[in-house]
């Protein structure tokens, strides 16, 4: 059991490390890459719109000051900037994009009950085909020339 | 099984397309460009947005009684470039007449945006939205400009020789506002 716990808690930190680094230190390609321009709904990185040039320089800017990446990606997000949910490259939470976030699950849902259902019929079907009896495997025809070529042979 | 697996699917594929056609058929038109194609009057849209000139917010509402002149801009678009001198300029002529103008600063980060008021010694109010108000009032670029009367009507501005785009405005301004059709809008609301 203590073996287990201690590569779980080493596989834990191993993962956490870069993690809390990257949140503390952020780098301006992986800000770019995680943020999308809000007038083209692309990442900021394939960006060239004028907006995204604003916030690839705000981001500079701001990791230079030592500001942390959720302090950045909130201070676009909400006030002072105000550029809203749409810069995190994910669907609103109302309206029409609410299908974005909901299809996935449902599709997710009806996978595994086609999934179940057919995994049931497969077993169900397997059950039915009962193993022919022993010494019937061929057809009496073929058999009966099988037998005719071993007998040329033991002649 | 096969068979209720087939009519699941196509039920599924139907029902997405049916939310498609939905989607489309729904896809709104703003009541303000209704009425401007009418040559109407209609209410304008209400609003209470956060400041980027000073803090606090701003309400539409607060504004009742006055004529406000509602400019939608980007601190990176040019023709708002353009304009922001004959705004500015304008917003002075008309100040202290019951006129008010109020910038909407559309999807634009502060610091650009108070810069760009700087620059143009922009000293009327700025709002900040998020494509939010452009829907209501049927935007589709920047920079554009109502007029809204002191009852809060967005008034149909009456057509006007645009010296900018060399062209007859009517409705609203589109593109970069000229002093010529500023006035046309604010006359035409303060005698409605």
């Amino acid at each position: 059991m203590k073996p287990i716990l201690i590569a779980a808690l080493t596989l834990a930190f191993a993962f956490a490390t870069p993690a809390l680094a990257s949140e503390q230190h952020p780098s301006q390609a992986e800000m770019e890459a995680m943020l999308v321009c809000p007038a083209c709904h692309e990442p900021l990185d394939e960006s060239s719109s004028p907006i995204a040039q604003q916030m690839k320089s705000y981001i500079r800017k701001h990791i230079a000051m030592g500001w942390t990446r959720s302090h950045i990606v909130d201070t676009l997000e909400g006030p002072p900037n105000n550029l809203g949910i749409s810069i995190l490259g994910v669907p609103q939470h109302h309206g029409f994009d609410l299908l974005a976030w909901w299809l996935p699950i449902g599709g997710a849902i009806l996978g595994g009950i086609a999934l179940a259902s057919g995994a049931w019929a497969w077993s169900r079907n397997r059950s039915d085909d009962a193993p022919p009896p022993a010494g019937s495997m061929l057809d009496p025809v073929l058999e009966r020339r099988v037998d005719e070529a071993l007998a040329g042979f033991d002649g | 099984m096969h068979r209720t697996f087939q009519v699941i699917a196509v039920a599924f594929v139907l029902g997405l397309l049916s939310v498609l056609i939905w989607k489309v058929v729904h896809n709104p038109t703003s009541p303000v460009t209704r009425a401007q194609q009418a040559d109407q009057p209609t209410p304008a849209p209400s609003f209470t947005k956060s400041r980027v000139d000073a803090s606090g917010t701003l309400s539409l509402a607060s504004l009742r009684g006055k004529v406000v002149v509602l400019n939608f801009w980007q601190s990176y678009c040019a023709p708002c470039t353009a304009e922001a001198r004959t705004l500015a300029s304008s917003s002075q002529q008309w100040s202290g007449k019951d006129v008010v103008f109020v910038g909407v600063d559309e999807q634009d980060l502060r610091g650009p945006a108070l810069k760009f008021l700087r620059r143009f010694d922009i000293k009327y109010p700025i709002i900040a939205d998020n494509l939010s108000l452009t829907g209501k009032y049927g935007v589709t670029g920047y920079p554009e400009t109502f007029f809204i009367d002191p009852s809060g009507q967005v008034i149909p501005m009456p057509p006007t020789h645009d010296s900018v785009c060399n062209c007859t405005q009517s409705g609203h301004i589109v593109g970069g506002a000229s002093a010529q059709t500023l006035n046309a809008g604010i006359k035409q609301a303060l005698t409605t």
